[in-house]
């Protein structure tokens, strides 16, 4: 944490909005599509992130440098936006239980061509499909680590599991990618 | 190590998370393995997409809703830390009950033992038993000084005695006469920061009603104050022909000379009755800032949209909405400004009698508060002692009946177990 930030975190514990709102405005949009890809609804992740947020600010007296502010900042989102999933999910049982059960098995399957050229746009904007096909605990690690450059370390205390969890989830993750992509046949099929 | 195992720690290569050890098994096996290879160039594609992908932007009006939100919870915060402290002393008390009872209990008996003559009359008035005080007073305290005092202690334990009157009776009449404390606490406490309204009545019997209110205003005058109301009646004329006046005075003087008006008003004649008050509006004074700042921080932010606006419609909305800003602004102004003036200067009301001749009460000359500690503290030993003595007396009066009970008890349970082995 840089001094700049210290300072405004010093104020905004005091009860300071101003100061508050500058610290967080590098993390907040990354706050928000973080809530997006638990949420899916615009309406619903722009709520969860301000009550993240706000939550954020009353009990920012609580944050003792124990890790970095950004880590300490989403796993308040991601809890908020669990609270969220699991309020819904009471509300609607059955639909949430088959939403959810995407490539659940991994299958060893080495049957699909290699990866060849590629059209990045095309391809980020697939893999984006594919990242949303999986199960929520592997997209949530997937997203943190390769969307966001955070680190095993990082993953783990933001979502509060052991690293060793974050690792076989990332592994699991994305080995289900790979076979989703192939499926969709977004990579060039040609072999060399 | 075989493809399995490698496959496993595939993902943490590509994310560079990875013992060194481990990692270049891993990178030796990869390059001899096609299968394994694939999948590690699959993946650092997938991670390279994946930081490509771009993020969704912000709704917006994100950050004004944050805002607003954001102000509300700041309110909400301040009204509860009230509550929360409250809530503390309770819980503080919940927790001690068992300790408070046991000492209230304590208290109570001793304060009972002393104050009720009836119950332990006999033992009071023995002469015997005062000497026995004197003389053990005598033996720990070597100054006439503290004889005085452990001799009205003594007396004190008399119970409804003149001399123990006489030092509640001082206490009573020094009272009046100092709310010097409270008004020095208030000024600590402005020095820090908080805003307080003050306001006192006072109201005193004097010889001369025009001269006294000539020296009223001459002090203020000096002290940066004013009158802000005045009147004055004519109450009766008496057989020589003077007038006697009564009225009624109400002035504001600056904050920081409020005790020292006090101080000189008290000089002026008899005072027949003080009342003082002080009021702390730290906290809407500070919510009513901040409220300005964030009305202005919109004020300025509606302004810079009012720039880009480019239709007539738009314009005139948005006009509208800074005005209505803009009044808000103006009236939490015009409150601030009132408080600042209100705690900036004290009111003093002084009401005016006008009397014949003012009776001179002679003030009893202080004991200072050593000497008063040490009285009180004898008093409580003394009271405490004089508990534990009437106890032990008490046991050893009902000895008879107790021993009997006891034996009588011992004889029962006996009979009982003889019987129930029988």
């Amino acid at each position: 944490m840089s001094d700049n930030e210290m300072i405004l975190l010093e104020k905004a514990v005091n009860g300071d909005i101003q100061s508050f709102e500058l610290l967080i405005k590098k993390y907040q949009k990354f706050a928000y599509n973080i809530a997006l890809n638990y949420l899916k609804n615009i309406d619903e992740a722009e709520d969860a992130t301000q009550e993240a947020l706000i939550k954020a600010f009353k009990y920012l007296k609580n944050f003792h440098m124990e890790s970095k502010f950004s880590t300490w900042l989403y796993r308040i989102v991601i809890n908020t936006c669990k609270d969220e999933l699991r309020k819904k999910s009471k509300e609607n049982n059955i639909i949430s239980l088959n939403a959810n059960d995407t490539y659940e098995d991994e299958i060893e399957d080495l049957s699909y061509e290699p990866l060849k050229t590629i059209e990045n746009k095309e391809l980020s904007n697939g893999l984006k499909e594919a990242i949303n096909q999986l199960k929520i605990k592997y997209k949530e690690v997937i997203i943190l680590c390769d969307v966001n450059d955070i680190s095993y370390n990082e993953i783990s205390d933001i979502l509060k599991i052991p690293v060793g969890t974050v690792r076989s989830r990332i592994n699991r993750g994305r080995k289900m990618l790979r076979k989703i992509i192939n499926e969709m046949e977004l990579f060039d099929t040609e072999s060399v | 190590m075989n493809c399995k195992d490698v496959r496993k720690y595939i993902s943490s290569l590509v994310d560079n998370e990875i013992d060194i050890d481990i990692k270049n098994e891993v990178v030796s096996h990869i390059e001899k393995c096609d299968d394994c290879k694939k999948i590690y160039e699959e993946e650092q594609l997938i991670k390279k997409l994946s930081s490509q992908i771009e993020l969704q932007e912000l709704p917006k009006d994100f950050e004004s809703k944050l805002h607003n939100r954001l102000i509300k919870e700041v309110k909400v915060k301040d009204n509860k830390k009230i509550k929360f402290n409250t809530k503390k002393v309770v819980k503080l008390f919940n927790s001690n009950k068992k300790y408070l009872l046991i000492a209230a209990v304590f208290l109570f008996t001793v304060v009972l033992y002393n104050n009720n003559p009836l119950m332990i009359g006999n033992d009071y008035g023995s002469p015997g038993m005062k000497e026995a005080f004197v003389e053990e007073s005598r033996g720990s305290v070597d100054s006439n000084e503290m004889m005085k005092n452990s001799v009205s202690a003594t007396f004190t334990n008399d119970g409804g005695s003149k001399a123990e009157m006489m030092p509640e009776s001082d206490l009573m009449m020094s009272e009046p006469e100092m709310p010097t404390p409270t008004v020095t606490t208030n000024n600590s406490e402005y020095q820090t920061g908080r805003i307080i309204i003050k306001n006192g009545n006072i109201n005193l019997d004097i010889l001369d009603f025009d001269k006294t209110v000539d020296d009223i205003k001459n002090f203020i005058g000096n002290h940066d104050g004013y009158v802000s109301n005045m009147n004055s009646n004519v109450r009766y004329i008496d057989d020589s022909g003077r007038e006697f006046k009564y009225g009624y005075l109400e002035i504001k003087i600056i904050s920081s000379s409020f005790d020292e008006f006090l101080k000189f008003a008290k000089e002026l004649g008899r005072v027949n009755g003080t009342n003082f008050s002080s009021q702390d509006i730290t906290n809407v004074y500070r919510d009513t800032v901040s409220n300005i700042e964030n009305l202005k921080i919109t004020q300025n932010r509606l302004r810079d949209i009012l720039l880009k606006s480019t239709t007539v419609e738009e314009t005139l909305q948005i006009e509208r909405e800074l005005t209505r800003i803009r009044g808000q602004i103006d009236q939490l102004e015009g409150n601030v400004k009132n408080w600042d003036r209100l705690s900036q200067y004290a009111t003093i009301n002084i009401s005016l009698n006008e009397v014949e001749e003012i009776e001179i009460t002679i003030k009893p000359i202080d004991t200072n508060i050593l000497q008063k500690a040490t009285e009180a503290l004898m008093k409580t030993i003394n009271s405490i002692r004089l508990f534990l003595e009437n106890l032990f007396i008490s046991i050893i009066a009902y000895s008879p009946f107790i021993f009997t009970t006891i034996i009588l008890l011992i004889i029962v349970r006996n009979l009982y177990k003889k019987r129930g082995l029988k």
